[in-house]
């Protein structure tokens, strides 16, 4: 749950990338950390097995700037895609303020594609999330591999609700901030809690 | 109505609490910080997330074995006789919150952890005396449009 402190004028955000193992959600998150400025940013935070597959979660503290008064502090983080972490991908989940689903566009990972998305939406419902008003975005990354489906059979298949979606290859850096600024935008206007109390 | 960081704040500096261990937080159950003695706020955002994390997954594990009334009476450590971490739950307004305490070369971490639980106590009684604003009562939406022009000035840092 988004977090506004009035008196230090500070708006704290929580974004969750969700999706199948190897789809590149800690490769997003890695990206928008080497081409943020220092001052934006703090250190990554990475809980990780040996071979690097994430094991509880990836972490990014981001500064964005100013909007009308209020500075904007996005903490990222990234589940763990791999199946059997299921009870930590709930425990990241909680108080979360807008997911991106980072789904892997090579066609033998549409049946690992839709477990996570079933499994996110069963996870949101059960922490009390109304499906229609949190925020989604969709990625759909490594578009750059060669027997990747196509983006209407994608759509068709896992985004039926019409979120905001786009094309990806993080590991070149393509359509990561644009997923990123869409779902800071959706997240921002989503905050409860007008000016006056 | 007086903000609730501002209170926390109050009451660690008013009282020295601030100096009782090199590092000191309070968490919301999210990782969202509410009190820190540290400068870089960074660094506080990322010991925020892992003291959630760590403390939920512990409880997560314990869940499996104890009684769930159990819940306040549960700490976290993991320390050794002179550095470490110890973790607290913390109750404000039905919220479950916690502090945590990083302490090194610290000759009597016992005694460092028994002040931290009085200060939990004494937290809570004097949060629950006072009348704060938790944002709940403001109603509607902070921001009713923002325009592309904004998005693009908060991504200015590179990127888009």
């Amino acid at each position: 749950m988004s977090f506004v402190n009035y008196h230090a004028k500070e708006i704290n955000c929580k974004i969750v990338y969700y999706g199948p193992g190897l789809g590149g959600k800690t490769t997003n998150i890695q990206h928008v950390y080497q081409k943020t400025a220092s001052k934006n940013k703090g250190q990554m935070v990475t809980l990780n097995t040996e071979n690097e597959r994430t094991l509880f979660f990836d972490f990014l503290p981001l500064d964005l700037g100013v909007i009308r008064g209020f500075k904007t502090r996005f903490h990222l983080y990234t589940v763990p895609g791999q199946v059997f972490y299921e009870a930590s991908r709930k425990l990241i989940l909680r108080g979360v303020d807008g997911i991106v689903f980072i789904a892997d566009s090579q066609v033998d990972k549409m049946e690992a594609n839709k477990e996570s998305l079933d499994g996110l939406k069963k996870n949101l419902v059960e922490q009390g999330h109304d499906l229609t008003k949190i925020p989604i975005v969709m990625q759909w990354n490594k578009r750059d591999l060669p027997n990747i489906i196509d983006i209407q059979d994608l759509e068709r298949e896992y985004n039926q609700s019409d979120f905001p979606s786009f094309e990806a290859c993080a590991l070149k850096g393509e359509g990561v901030f644009e997923t990123l600024k869409t779902i800071s935008k959706l997240v921002l206007l989503n905050i409860k809690g007008g000016l006056d109390s | 109505m007086v903000n609730l960081n501002l209170l926390v704040n109050q009451f660690f500096t008013e009282n020295e609490y601030d100096k009782l261990a090199s590092k000191m937080v309070v968490v919301r159950n999210d990782g969202i910080n509410v009190y820190s003695n540290i400068d870089n706020s960074f660094e506080t955002s990322s010991i925020g997330a892992l003291v959630s994390g760590v403390w939920q997954a512990a409880s997560s594990l314990s869940s499996m074995t104890r009684d769930q009334a159990e819940q306040d009476e549960f700490r976290l450590s993991f320390d050794t006789s002179l550095n470490g971490i110890h973790i607290l739950p913390l109750r404000i307004l039905g919220e479950i919150y916690f502090i945590c305490a990083i302490f090194s070369e610290e000759e009597n971490p016992a005694k460092l952890k028994r002040y931290i639980r009085l200060l939990r106590d004494n937290l809570e009684v004097y949060l629950s005396e006072l009348s704060y604003d938790d944002n709940k009562n403001r109603e509607g939406y902070l921001f009713t449009n923002i325009s592309d022009s904004e998005m693009d000035n908060l991504f200015s840092f590179g990127g888009v």
